[in-house]
């Protein structure tokens, strides 16, 4: 580069001399010539005046003596004086000359000079009172002129040199200042773009022109460069490892040179080893499953002509025959100014182990949804049965055992007076017995109810439902010393139903194990334990030892011999069925002879639950 | 009972039922006359005078229809049913006299129009009391409204 700017200013001074010196030579030739010519027309007029006498006088002598005065020209060759028959009248002659020439002048012409030859040659007419008596003609060599000339190139070739030399001096002094930093540029954006290193950076200029200014450009645009190159290979680290790590394969479609890259994670996602070229959409076609090829062109096709993004599942053939994974691919198109699709880049993933997983939850799913249906029909079937059962109970179990009663009681009555005291013993046996079966079947139906029963929720005082109670409980009572005391009750969200049948049995529990007491004493109230309503009824009887009280609640159990107290167990088990599935509780606290406390709560207290007044009922509120 | 008057209908399968039921009745010297069928077609034959009962005169209903649910051929609430939306026999008090203690039965019994409705007890003696309450408040003290005389033709 330097090179060529040095011989473009040597070549512009050059030619630019060189033009100059032309000029300069062409133009000393022309005067040089003028010169010439002039200096012979004096000379010709001299001699033609000086003739004119010996013209006159035929003095061919004067006249040869005139024309030798033309020795003082020795650039003079010949001369001589003509008369206008063109006879030579006096001739003079220095050097050998063109003896050809002859003035030849014709009759307008005053004066004639040409060149011819390296001879310069001139012809003057003579006038005598008007009339063109003869013609003075001298040939002139061009030695002198040749001289001047040739002294004259010298000096223009002198100066050419010169000047060229000194061009050359001053743009090699140009070179280091200017081309120098622009050299080193370009130096540097060739270290670059060989060694991709764009750590480096152009020498930064010492002067404060364009040059520093455009250096310094170049060394901020490689910072820019370094800097969005070291974040591309962060990201594209990132990105490696996002790949590697989730084994995402990518691919790319090239349309407009029709080829096809799958990068290094496609090819165990496709069976294939590493590095394997697949270069065209063909190959890449050709590693989908045979059944699943149709669809995948189609939707590449779609999406090439379309607007939507490439998405499909399809299978690949890999590794044994009959393995075939499954592959899930998304793709994105890229379109020209026209609208034409002109790539599409994508990537692929395995979900075989998704879909197997998937299938198999799919599976579970179903046969849980198989097995909770069979379940609940086995659980449907064994309801069905205990109802059929219980209704079986109800009618006809009870049916026998009210023959049996009614025909004993009969018995008894028609025949009684007939048998001994033995018979009439073992009558009464049969009679207590098949009571107190009545009995038994009664509660567990009650007990099977509760069970089965929806409960029907509503806001309900407690406080009345206890006075209904009461009634039947001070009837089982009748002839017993009983004071009952009844504290106030809270209104609670409860089945009315289910809740009157939990103070039935609770009173009925209190009335019969108070029996032995001269005064019994029945509360019924409400106290808050840890936060917590719980309503109490509690009695002075016969209580019961703490020890077996986790067995209280069970069905059949009991703690009292039938000799002492009659029952059958069932009771208590309804009470605590009903409370659970109120969302509440029931325990008892007792000491043997001194009394029991039953104490239960609803999942209905809380908010709802408040203290009342006896005398309030739930109409008040409603 | 060709003999005309009569006061209780007693449907009944069970022969030791019908023998300890009219045991009762007689025990506590309610019901003067009872009539007994031993199934619900047999009790509706009687009732609407068909089959063997197509001579019976249209003007002898009775009082009190004792209805066991429990019943061959036509079960008691069928039977309760057609007493119940039959103009001629809707205004007979029907007491349902069952073992069962469903209450789907009691609701249907009395969603057809059962007048009452009472769980036989096992005790022979509540029975008894029971069937004594029974007689006194159906055939004493409540009044019926008297027998429609209504056409064969006006039935529906």
């Amino acid at each position: 580069m330097s090179r060529t700017l040095t011989w473009a200013n040597v070549l512009v001074s050059g030619i630019a001399l060189f033009l100059a010196c032309a000029a300069f030579v062409v133009y000393s030739v022309v005067t040089f010539r003028d010169m010439v010519v002039r200096d012979l027309s004096v000379q010709a007029q001299i001699i033609g005046t000086n003739s004119i006498s010996a013209i006159v006088f035929d003095d061919a002598i004067a006249a040869g003596s005139t024309l030798s005065a033309l020795a003082a020209a020795p650039n003079v060759v010949t001369a001589g004086v003509y008369l206008p028959d063109g006879t030579a009248f006096a001739t003079y002659r220095t050097g050998p000359g063109d003896s050809a020439a002859t003035p030849g002048l014709r009759p307008d012409e005053d004066e004639r000079s040409w060149f011819d030859g390296g001879y310069v040659h001139l012809a003057r007419a003579v006038f005598l009172e008007g009339e063109p008596v003869a013609v003075v003609f001298i040939q002139s060599d061009l030695r002198q002129v040749n001289v001047l000339l040739i002294r004259y190139l010298m000096i223009a070739m002198a100066v050419l040199v010169g000047s060229l030399a000194a061009a050359l001096l001053i743009s090699s002094r140009f070179r280091r200042s200017v081309t120098g930093p622009i050299i080193g540029l370009a130096e540097t954006a060739q270290i670059i773009s060989r060694e991709k290193d764009y750590a480096v950076r152009a020498e930064p200029a010492e002067t404060e022109d364009e040059v520093a200014v455009l250096v310094r450009a170049f060394n901020e645009m490689l910072d820019h460069i370094q800097g969005r190159d070291e974040e591309l290979a962060e990201a594209r680290e990132r990105l490696d490892l996002s790949l590697r790590s989730a084994g995402i394969g990518t691919w790319h479609l090239d349309l407009v040179r029709a080829r096809f890259l799958m990068d290094d994670y496609s090819h165990p996602l496709f069976g294939l080893p590493p590095g394997t070229s697949v270069r065209r959409l063909e190959d890449f076609i050709g590693l989908v499953h045979p059944d699943d090829r149709e669809e995948t062109k189609r939707r590449l096709r779609d999406s090439l002509a379309g607007d939507a993004p490439f998405g499909m599942e399809f299978r690949v053939l890999r590794g044994e025959p009959n393995e075939a994974r499954i592959l899930s691919s998304r793709g994105k198109v890229y379109k020209n100014r026209e609208g034409a699709a002109v790539a599409m880049t994508g990537v692929c993933w395995d979900i075989t182990e998704l879909k197997r997983t998937e299938r198999a939850v799919r599976v579970l799913n179903e046969e849980l949804e198989h097995r909770v249906e069979a379940r609940t029909q086995e659980l449907e079937a064994a309801n069905n049965e205990l109802q059929a059962f219980t209704y079986s109970v109800a009618h006809d179990l009870r049916a026998p055992l009210r023959h049996i009663h009614g025909f004993s009681r009969m018995l008894m009555e028609e025949y009684g007076a007939e048998m001994d005291d033995g018979a009439r013993g073992y009558l009464e046996d049969i009679l207590q017995g098949t009571q107190r079966m009545g009995r038994l079947i009664d509660d567990l139906l009650a007990l099977g109810r509760v069970g089965r029963q929806d409960l029907s929720l509503q806001l309900t005082g407690l406080g009345s439902l206890v006075a209904e109670t009461l009634e039947s409980a001070r009837q089982e009572a009748q002839g017993r010393n009983i004071e009952w005391k009844i504290n106030d009750l809270p209104f609670v969200m409860c089945d009315p139903g289910l809740i009157r049948q939990v103070f039935t049995n609770l009173f009925s529990n209190s009335v019969k194990y108070t029996g032995p007491r001269k005064h019994a004493v029945i509360e019924v109230g409400q106290v808050t334990l840890d936060g917590e309503t719980a309503v109490y009824v509690r009695d002075n009887g016969v209580g019961f030892d703490m020890q077996y009280a986790s067995k209280l609640f069970g069905v059949f159990q009991r703690l009292h011999r039938r000799e002492d107290f009659e029952g059958t167990g069932v009771g208590l088990a309804t009470v605590q069925r009903i409370l659970l599935k109120h969302g509440g509780r029931i325990w008892a606290e007792a000491e043997l002879d001194k009394g029991a406390t039953f104490y239960f709560t609803l999942k209905g207290f809380g908010e709802d639950a408040r203290p009342v007044g006896e005398n309030e009922t739930s109409e008040v509120l409603s | 009972m060709t003999k005309g008057e009569f006061e209780i209908l007693l449907v009944e399968d069970d022969p030791r039922d019908v023998k300890l039921t009219l045991h009762a009745l007689r025990a506590e010297k309610v019901g003067n006359s009872v009539e007994v069928v031993r199934d619900g077609a047999e009790a509706l034959d009687f009732l609407f005078r068909r089959g063997a009962y197509s001579d019976r005169p249209a003007d002898q209903q009775p009082k009190l229809v004792l209805l066991d649910l429990k019943l061959p051929k036509v079960d008691g609430l069928e039977v309760l049913r057609e007493i119940k939306s039959n103009p001629q026999t809707r205004s007979i008090p029907v007491t349902i006299l069952t073992s069962s203690t469903e209450e789907r039965d009691l609701v249907e019994s009395y969603r057809l129009g059962v007048n009452s409705y009472i769980q036989k007890p096992v005790d022979f003696d509540q029975f008894r009391n029971t069937v004594k309450t029974l007689g006194l408040y159906w055939l004493v003290v409540n009044r019926t409204s008297p027998p429609q005389r209504i056409p064969d033709a006006a039935t529906p």
